[in-house]
């Protein structure tokens, strides 16, 4: 049953691409696949890189089609027990926190959300999966999950780890924290080019994008 | 109910029999000997062939109510020293199992399903990752099943082809419970 028991979340859907490419070199550019909670810190970071890269944010990690990948565990969960990424020489980011945030105003305290059943949007997808079981004393009907960026940024309340918490204020949320890692794909075990990129990624500057601890 | 019956005068509890029988509609006929109660679940047996399996959130749970039925098909495994049982979707597939040590007259075991979810009778996508235990009990000469089984861990109700398994509620809890009855 262990085997079956994989992580929660629909099929793969792909929520946005970009193609950052400086150096004019001949070689293939590295494709990235990144979680849409780490999505705009890790493509900033590569595109400042001066490094010829394909980013691609996704809400699903498929390393069979990357050379790099970034995200939490709960993202990389199934491609690190198949054995199709190379763990030796991850680059740890740290740990992610959750936040309320509101649009609008303050958010209201954690242990009053249960009392006042707000209308509430959750980062969906298996990096959300921890987010909306915290969440359960609240009515089904009043919680609502996305995986867009623009989305949960829009909401009148979300919950969502902090590198998609935008402008508005926000309050810590005891959520398990998202354990972000970049990580080469074996497809992409001798490439240079990846390795440079993944070593790249090793920057306080990202943790500090990412809030990560 | 049978000390209430002992504590009432013979022909008041005939009356009662006689009424709960549909007795004397005939017209003179002799009274008809009461049926038996039924008889009390013995504790064992076999657990094989096909079940409905039922499960329930746990008092609490802000998730669909229950009990919420999925046909399965049960069948043994394990090993002489380790017998167990497993248990599939009747209609096939793998996006539900069950595996279940069956000690002591007891199931102990896995109850889960693929992230996918899988359908119940009533059309509603759950999601199982739990832990559970049941005794097995048995009538006459029938098969085992579990009436009063209970597990602990995640249960996720959703609409076939809502985007996540959680939409109509989410729930990890202690007390789910669970029943395997003969179908």
């Amino acid at each position: 049953v262990t085997r079956r028991f994989v992580l929660l979340g629909p099929v793969l859907s792909m929520a946005a691409a970009c193609v950052t490419a400086t150096a004019g070199t001949a070689t293939a550019p590295v494709v990235v696949q990144v979680d849409v909670a780490a999505g705009a810190c890790v493509e900033r970071g590569l595109r400042s890189s001066n490094l010829r890269v394909r980013v691609q944010t996704h809400d699903r990690i498929a390393a069979a089609e990357a050379d790099l990948v970034v995200g939490p565990d709960a993202t990389l969960g199934r491609a690190l027990e198949s054995g199709d990424l190379v763990e030796a020489g991850a680059v740890e980011l740290g740990e992610v926190r959750w936040v309320l945030v509101a649009r609008v105003g303050t958010p209201p305290p954690w242990v009053e959300l249960e009392r006042a059943q707000p209308e509430i949007w959750v980062l969906g997808g298996p990096a959300g999966d921890h987010a909306r079981k915290a969440l359960q004393r609240l009515s089904p009907a009043r919680v609502h999950s996305s995986r867009q960026p623009a989305e949960l940024a829009a909401a009148h309340l979300a919950l969502v780890p902090m590198p998609l918490a935008g402008d508005g204020q926000t309050r810590p949320a005891p959520v398990e924290p998202l354990r972000m890692r970049a990580v080469l794909t074996r497809r992409a075990a001798a490439s240079a080019a990846a390795r440079t990129a993944l070593r790249s990624l090793d920057s306080a500057s990202l943790r500090q994008c990412l809030g990560a601890r | 109910m049978m000390g209430v019956l002992a504590r009432l005068p013979a022909p008041t509890i005939a009356a009662a029999l006689c009424l709960g029988a549909g007795c004397g509609s005939t017209g003179g006929s002799p009274m008809a000997p009461s049926e038996s109660p039924p008889a009390a679940p013995i504790p064992g047996g076999v657990v094989a062939g096909a079940y409905v399996l039922q499960i329930e959130g746990a008092a609490g749970c802000l998730v669909p109510l229950g009990p919420h039925r999925i046909p399965v098909v049960a069948s043994p495994t394990g090993t002489p020293a380790q017998p167990g049982v497993q248990v599939l979707p009747a209609a096939g597939g793998a996006a539900l199992e069950l595996e279940f040590l069956h000690v002591a007259d007891t199931l102990r075991g896995g109850l889960g399903t693929t992230e996918q979810g899988v359908l119940t009778a009533a059309g509603l996508r759950v999601y199982l990752r739990t832990i559970g235990t049941g005794a097995v009990t048995h009538l006459g000469s029938g098969r085992g099943e579990v009436l009063s089984g209970t597990m602990f861990g995640e249960l996720a109700f959703s609409r076939p082809g809502d985007g996540e398994l959680t939409t109509l509620g989410v729930c990890t809890a202690l007390e789910h419970r669970w029943k395997l009855t003969v179908s």
